[in-house]
């Protein structure tokens, strides 16, 4: 009854479903409800009995004297419609009633021996009526559900297969028949190892074998080469066979390794663009390393003969100055300068160059410490110019404490040197901000105009002429080296004739962000 | 300084070699300066061996680094390899700045190291400070300990 409850109503959702086909389930269930309500199972055998005994007792005159004939009809109606019980109670009370008022005397239970025989012959008649009628219903009923099933299977798009024990075939439901290409009627009685040879000895069959065996349901999924498709197949097994109800994910799974095949793809492409670019950046570091290993050498190797020009023309000084005239004085002075102003052009070059090729160590460096060695540094010229220094507070920051030094150094040197006709004021201030830990180095000199202030950051780039300001033009360039290597950046606030601020900004760390800032005091 | 001292000096250019003569020579003393210009006779010269067989014992070496045939820094471990020759004290004096050539110089015993200055006089003054501190100020071993092991094998 559950069962055909569930169909009756997926053939209503379905819409190819026919409405003939909705009727008729309709009444079949209807008259199986009908069939287990009591009003049918009691009241039924109770009103026919008595209408037939009524209906006997009416037409006597024209019917056989044999009254019980009568009563087959309502005990067979009864079974059909109650069951089996409900044809016996109508055999009951058909005898009840036909003692009662049918057999003579009328209205008394008396009998003969002749008519106690009679009554046991028809009550047993009317029993094996009863049961035959209600064992003809059942099986006509379960034919209906068998049918009812078989429709189920017949409209999944699912391949549903049953074979027997012996693994010949019973069933196939259509959407089996359009994969095979082969009828119910051509392969019935047929084993599937005939129809499905490459299972022989395959996992399927060892899988098949076993839920039979231990009967118990099974999964399995696989490639049927015969068909090509990839099935997923549940294994149902019972004593009278196997059923086997599978689905076809031959797409799913090419669309799976379809999308698959894109990941690989897509992973090599990234696996190459990123060997290349690794590649690229290993050229870009070795070409790095060669140009600054080639300035190195350069400047190392010019070093040497440049060494001996400078000696000699010294020594040339040294012992023939006397014997020589004004003129020839002047040409050794200038000569003297040139190896002179060359040989520091070359140290700053091997600086400069030997800080981008050598790699950098960093610990956790007070720049309180650091600014006050690069002032120490520079006592000579600090004396000349005697400038009001400030220092702030400052912080403990992740650096190389000799290019840190060599920082402030350059700055403050520069700071010295270009000076205006103030007295110079010198600040020296630390502060943090979202990027990291931030030195500021301000002074009150000449300044530098804003169209410069990308400029005086190259090598050798100088804006003033050198009898006003001598320098190597190198000083700046080192200062953002130096931050560049730190992973930090310098940059420069500046108003012409009011003074310059070397912003110097050093990447934040956790170490040094930990670290307490140092207080600094003032200094003179 | 005493008198009679012996500086070998190891120098392959031969502009040097005419500045250190310069510098180094110094009559009144009678102060020797021999001259070789590489690091196998400079070896020689200190094993008295091949046309060194009558070489004196110095008693400083001045050694560049940078050498032709036997490199300095070679000629500098051999030296202080030797059973006697490593007493004697061996100042390096060249022209490169290499840190790395600082640290080798002093670990393998090199007793002092000089950068070649490009200016004159700040060479010229190395040179006389070299003089009066290893042949004056210092007290170096006797000479004959230079032979000791040759005596008693």
């Amino acid at each position: 009854l559950h069962l055909s409850d569930r169909v009756s109503l997926s053939y209503k959702k379905s819409s190819d479903g026919g409405k003939i086909m909705a009727l008729s389930r309709r009444t079949q269930r209807n008259f199986l409800e009908l069939r287990h309500s009591r009003a049918v199972q009691f009241g039924l055998p109770l009103l026919l009995s008595l209408f037939a005994t009524g209906l006997f007792v009416g037409l006597r005159d024209f019917l056989s004297p044999t009254y019980f004939v009568t009563y087959f009809v309502p005990v067979v109606i009864c079974a059909l419609m109650g069951g089996f019980w409900s044809g016996a109670l109508a055999t009951v009370l058909s005898a009840v009633f036909a003692v009662h008022w049918i057999i003579p005397p009328a209205s008394s239970f008396h009998l003969g021996t002749a008519e106690i025989v009679q009554l046991t012959a028809f009550a047993v008649t009317c029993l094996t009526l009863s049961w035959i009628s209600a064992r003809l219903l059942d099986r006509f009923q379960n034919l209906q559900a068998d049918s009812t099933t078989r429709d189920i299977v017949d409209r999944i798009s699912d391949s549903f297969v049953a074979l027997d024990s012996n693994w010949r075939f019973v069933y196939l439901n259509p959407a089996t028949e359009k994969i095979l290409g082969r009828g119910i009627r051509e392969i019935r009685g047929r084993e599937f190892w005939e129809i499905f040879p490459e299972t022989v000895g395959s996992e399927l069959e060892t899988t098949m074998r076993t839920a039979m065996r231990e009967q118990r349901p099974a999964t399995y999924l696989g490639l049927l080469p015969s068909l090509g498709r990839w099935l997923s197949t549940s294994l149902h097994p019972s004593a009278a066979g196997l059923t086997l109800y599978s689905r076809d994910v031959t797409d799913e799974r090419n669309a799976r390794a379809r999308v698959q095949s894109l990941e690989t793809e897509r992973l090599q492409i990234l696996e190459r663009s990123e060997a290349q670019a690794r590649h690229q950046a290993e050229e870009l570091t070795r070409a790095n390393a060669e140009l600054a290993q080639f300035g190195y050498m350069a400047s190392h190797d010019l070093k040497e003969p440049l060494r001996m020009v400078s000696n000699y023309v010294q020594l040339l000084e040294k012992r023939y100055l006397d014997q020589l005239d004004d003129r020839a004085r002047s040409y050794i002075k200038f000569a003297s300068d040139g190896a002179k102003r060359m040989h520091e052009l070359l140290n700053a070059a091997l600086t400069f160059s030997r800080l981008s090729a050598e790699p950098i160590e960093v610990s956790p460096v007070s720049m309180h410490e650091v600014v006050h060695e690069a002032l120490s540094n520079l006592e000579i010229k600090l004396n000349e110019t005697q400038p009001t220094i400030h220092i702030g507070s400052l912080p403990v920051v992740d650096a190389n404490r000799k290019l840190a030094v060599l920082l402030f150094q350059s700055l403050f040197s520069n700071a010295l040197k270009y000076h205006s006709e103030r007295s110079l004021v010198l600040e020296v201030d630390g502060e943090e901000s979202e990027n990291g830990h931030v030195v500021c180095v301000r002074d009150n000199g000449i300044g530098i105009e804003a169209a410069h202030h990308e400029k005086i950051f190259e090598m050798f780039k100088r804006l003033h002429g050198r009898e006003r300001y001598p320098g190597n033009g190198i000083g700046l360039a080192l200062c953002k080296k130096i931050m560049e290597r730190h992973g930090g950046k310098i940059s420069l606030r500046s108003v012409p004739g009011l003074g310059s601020t070397f912003v110097c900004t050093f990447p934040s760390s956790l170490a040094s962000r930990m670290r307490d800032k140092e207080v600094g005091g003032s200094a003179s | 300084m005493k008198y009679g001292s012996h500086i070998l000096v190891v120098e392959d250019n031969p502009a040097d070699q005419l500045l250190l003569k310069e510098g180094l020579s110094d009559d009144t003393m009678g102060l020797h300066v021999d001259i070789v210009e590489d690091g196998e006779a400079a070896l020689h010269y200190l094993n008295k061996t091949g046309k060194y067989a009558g070489a004196p014992t110095p008693d400083l070496v001045l050694l560049d680094l940078n050498l032709p045939r036997k490199d300095g820094r070679e000629v500098l471990r051999e030296i202080k390899a030797h059973p006697s020759l490593r007493r004697i004290p061996v100042v390096i004096l060249t022209s490169s700045e290499a840190e790395q050539d600082v640290q080798m110089a002093y670990d393998e015993h090199a007793s002092s190291y000089f950068s070649k200055s490009p200016d004159l006089e700040e060479f010229l003054t190395v040179l006389l400070e070299i003089k009066k501190y290893w042949l004056g100020r210092v007290k170096l071993p006797p000479r004959r300990a230079h032979r000791a092991h040759e005596a008693h094998p």
